[in-house]
């Protein structure tokens, strides 16, 4: 197999944001960093080596990861306490406006379902949804460089920051309240969190996987801002503890008892797969990145298991009393195991073969 | 190459560093190259630790830093000798000479008693 062609101004990036992502160098400092590793690199091209070996040399030169951060950790020890005021600050306003966001554009979302008929043109809201959800997996592909631009605003202008933050919060919240004082009461928060779906089915479907997809986004974007080398798929779900699986398999159980909005649209058969389907991609990317994943596996699917024993048992006593006589909770915890046994063995067979991307 | 220890390096790295700006303002990289082309490639420096003492002696106000774009287009951080760096050079030169002018006599006399240097 021919060898990919090395990219000296790729590795160079990499290598040197690599450093900063450790938090003790300032954007400033990896520029200049930069700048003289693509000096070295070149000089010493110009003596004959290749540029991966001039690469290599140079980055040598620069010195050990750890000495550079050691010693950048002592001149820019304010570097620190000065993202965390601020990231503390400019995080306060972004989750208050998120929070006002998601309540006021929830009930207008809601307001435009139920009163402008919009249940009825079915497949354009549906698209919309989708394109959405892509946009929220792009953002959550894109951590790192929305993470990285975050920080970089912050460290660059803390103040400007949070002015800005805070400028967001106030406008949210003056739109929040406008559109709450003219929609009907039934439509204003609390109200429209508990709405019903009364309308479409796949439009229900699709809203709840634009929020899932919305929550892996914020959450990707969180523990990237902590620490990107932490943000990782790799870092998330190698060797995760018992606490990190249980939520895990509740937030999987959530989005999979979702699919239950698909009844009466999909023959019943499809219904069980899609649940099935849910349980296996979360459990072959826990078996993808852990070699004895049968424990991790146990932990990751009991919440489901014994959610789905509790509610759907008494769900088939209570259509059993009313005459319609149909049992379902077998099958669905047929399709939570089945679901979790096929998720092991993908996950085993795409083991070292970079199926997944590590970040 | 000459081996020289760590803590002996970093004393001696700053009025080094002065010296080489009190000719001219220059860049990281290039103040490396000149402390390898002066010393005949016998001092090495450990490059990465180069650039956390420019940013102490820029924080004692010893230098100014600038981000200047260079002849070949690239822009690179421009470090050059202030009026207090002047000072501080004279000061930091006259120790080292004084240090020197001991060890020198040290060496060259070991039979000597402390109170007849």
């Amino acid at each position: 197999m021919e060898k990919p062609q090395f990219d000296l101004q790729q590795a160079i990036s990499r290598s040197i944001q690599d450093l900063y992502e450790q938090g003790t160098i300032t954007n400033s400092d990896r520029h200049e960093l930069q700048a003289h590793l693509e000096d070295s690199a070149e000089g010493l091209i110009t003596t004959g080596l290749s540029e991966e070996e001039a690469f290599l040399i140079a980055q040598k030169r620069l010195g050990r990861p750890e000495l550079l951060n050691e010693e950048y950790a002592k001149v820019n020890h304010n570097l620190r306490t000065d993202k965390t005021w601020a990231l503390l600050l400019a995080g306060f306003a972004a989750i208050s406006t998120f929070i006002a966001l998601i309540s006021y554009s929830g009930s207008i979302y809601y307001y435009l379902l139920e009163r402008f008929g919009l249940s009825n043109y079915t497949w354009p809201v549906v698209a919309f949804l989708c394109l959405q959800s892509t946009l929220f997996l792009f953002i959550a592909l894109k951590k790192r460089e929305v993470s990285n631009f975050l920080r970089d605003q912050v460290e660059m202008n803390p103040l400007r920051s949070i002015v800005f933050s805070f400028t967001l919060l106030a406008l949210v919240k003056g739109m929040q309240i406008a559109v709450l004082r003219y929609l009907p009461k039934s439509f204003s928060y609390p109200a429209s969190t508990i709405y019903g779906f009364q309308g479409d089915k796949l439009i229900e479907f699709a809203t709840y996987v634009s929020l899932f997809c919305l929550f892996v986004s914020l959450l990707s974007i969180f523990f990237s801002l902590r620490s990107p080398t932490k943000g990782t798929w790799r870092a998330a779900f190698e060797k995760p503890s018992i606490a990190f699986l249980m939520l895990f398999g509740i937030g999987t159980a959530c989005f999979a008892a979702s699919t239950r909005s698909l009844s009466g649209l999909l023959p019943v058969p499809m219904h069980f797969t899609l649940f099935g389907l849910v349980y296996l991609m979360g459990a072959a990317l826990i078996s993808y990145y852990n070699e004895n994943s049968k424990l991790h596996l146990f932990f990751f699917g009991i919440f489901g298991f014994c959610a789905e024993l509790g509610v759907g048992v008494v769900a088939d006593i209570d259509r059993a009393q009313r005459g319609i006589g149909q049992i379902y909770t077998p099958f669905f915890i047929l399709s939570l195991i089945v679901g979790l046994m096929a998720g092991w063995y993908m996950g085993n067979m795409l083991r070292g073969k970079d199926a997944i991307p590590s970040r | 190459m000459k081996e020289i220890s760590k803590e002996l390096m970093a004393s001696s790295l700053a009025p080094i560093i002065l010296l080489i700006l009190r000719r001219q303002e220059s860049y990281g990289y290039e103040i490396i190259q000149e402390i390898e082309r002066l010393s005949g490639k016998k001092l090495a420096v450990a490059e990465g630790t180069l650039y956390p003492i420019l940013k102490k002696m820029e924080a004692k106000e010893w230098i100014a830093a600038t981000w200047k774009t260079g002849s070949t287009g690239k822009e690179r951080r421009y470090y050059a000798l202030t009026q207090k760096g002047h000072i501080e050079l004279d000061s930091q030169y006259e120790q080292w000479n004084f240090l020197h002018d001991l060890i020198n006599t040290l060496w060259k006399s070991p039979n000597l008693t402390y109170n007849r240097l």
